[in-house]
């Protein structure tokens, strides 16, 4: 049974975060040469699976969503609802779980496994790659287009800004993933483990 | 610096305050109305049914009292996006045996299958966006919650954590404009300092550099935010399901009997959709 201080950690930290991830959909940077602007969310998922680790980043990141397809504009852009899910760009949103379920899973440290920059890097470029595959896969099956033409239109026009969120991620995963491991650890002195 | 854009004064959701007779259902028979809005709607009824769905949320939208024009406006901004898709399918269509040609075009031919898959397209968009914005536009946050947990207590017997689930999506939902406020004051104070997001060449390392002193206090202040809810909820020996609630939700009369029809009207829609529905162009 666990301490009444660390269920209530459980609750609040993927909600806070999974408010930090809807926040993202207010930031939006254009970059140079490509017409789609930078969207912040899908950095930011992953972000939440490299500092809560898989369980409670993956939560926090399926309470987005939640969110979202209950109609609150919390996806890019500041759209909402159930159609974006379902549509076609919706592979992208639903493999954010997964995502960050699979970077925490990898970059978690433990009490006999520390984190290290190697394992959290690895870890963000595969959950970016996980993102790109997922969503491209959906977008195929959708319009049930080639492969090269999901290729063409759902991967190569976001390898650049993915790129640079994914150097991002790894470093703010790098730099703050010991910081919140501390406060982990402070709601319950045996929260090494969710 | 105007690079960042931001929504000032964030509002999410778009209640209306009003005292129409869709405002005085409980949160649990609203959210009873959508789940079987989109069962409707995403068992393919075709255009028809689409259609005829669209009308119901128009006619819910009247008797709340909310302009439905004003729900259809939530659309404007996807239309590049679906005019996107709608480009893709016309480029991408596959020929099917039973669509037929309409136009030729040198190696590109029309086919009616693939106007028909675009109408489609704009048609279920537009009653998903309409649906989901007369949803919120009846239905306050805490109510949002309240439905939630309300429609996710049969589950709670099988163990499912429902009073725990609708708080996360209620502390979610508060936090959302607080974490936009602190960004917008990082992002000002940064600027302020001379810091300069927008323009720093298309090096990837050197631009994600760039944005690390916006990402990290502002990872940092959203996790202090954590945990200083945490302890406020510890302090105030906050304990899980069984907690009484300050609102509380009457049925209105015949309440059940809007349910029943919304049941009726579901399966009357699919059952018109998936007969005559398909014949029709």
């Amino acid at each position: 049974m666990s301490s009444p201080k660390q269920r209530v950690a459980t609750l609040a930290l993927p909600a806070v975060f999974a408010a930090l991830i809807a926040a993202g959909a207010f930031m939006i940077v254009p970059m140079p040469g490509v017409p789609v602007p930078l969207v912040l969310q899908n950095m930011l998922a992953v972000l939440a699976g490299l500092l809560l680790g898989p369980w409670k980043g993956c939560l926090s990141v399926l309470l987005f969503l939640m969110l979202g397809a209950l109609g609150f504009p919390v996806f890019s852009g500041g759209h909402g609802g159930l159609a974006w899910l379902a549509g076609p760009t919706g592979g992208y949103l639903a493999a954010y779980p997964v995502a960050a379920f699979v970077g925490g899973f990898i970059s978690k440290g433990s009490g006999t496994r520390p984190r290290t920059a190697l394992r959290t890097s690895l870890a963000t470029v595969l959950a970016f790659t996980i993102i790109l595959c997922l969503g491209a896969a959906r977008l195929m099956s959708y319009k049930s287009i080639s492969w090269i033409a999901a290729l063409s239109v759902g991967i190569l026009p976001f390898i650049l800004g993915d790129s640079v969120k994914a150097v991002l991620a790894a470093l703010i995963g790098i730099r703050l993933g010991p910081f919140v491991d501390r406060v982990m650890a402070q709601a319950d002195e045996s929260f090494t483990e969710s | 610096m105007k690079d960042l854009e931001f929504f000032r004064n964030v509002s999410v959701g778009q209640y209306l305050e009003s005292d129409s007779p869709v405002h005085h259902l409980t949160p649990a028979t609203k959210f009873f109305a959508i789940t079987m809005f989109f069962f409707a709607l995403f068992a393919n009824t075709g255009v028809a049914g689409t259609l005829l769905l669209g009308l119901l949320v128009a006619l819910a939208a009247l008797a709340a009292r909310v302009n439905p024009l004003s729900l259809l406006r939530s659309v404007i901004p996807a239309l590049p996006f679906l005019g996107f898709i709608a480009l893709l399918t016309l480029v991408f269509q596959q020929a099917k045996e039973e669509s037929s040609v309409l136009v030729t075009l040198g190696p590109w031919q029309l086919h009616s299958a693939a106007l028909l898959a675009i109408a489609l397209l704009f048609l279920r968009f537009t009653a998903v966006v309409m649906g989901i914005g007369l949803l919120t536009s009846v239905t306050s946050e805490r109510e949002i919650a309240h439905g939630v947990e309300d429609s996710l207590r049969p589950l709670g017997r099988l163990g499912f954590p429902a009073h725990e689930f609708a708080l996360i999506i209620a502390i979610a939902l508060r936090f959302v404009p607080i974490v936009a406020g602190e960004l917008e004051g990082i992002v000002r104070a940064q600027a302020s300092r001379g810091g300069d997001f927008g323009s720093s060449g298309i090096n990837p390392l050197r631009k994600a550099r760039a944005y690390l002193p916006l990402f990290v206090p502002l990872v940092i202040r959203t996790l202090e935010r954590a945990e200083i809810l945490i302890e406020a909820m510890e302090a105030r020996c906050w304990v899980g399901a069984g907690r009484t609630r300050y609102a509380t939700y009457k049925k209105a009369r015949g309440e059940d009997l809007i349910r029943a029809g919304i049941v009726l009207f579901t399966i009357a829609d699919m059952a018109f959709g998936l007969t005559f529905g398909r014949r029709l162009p």
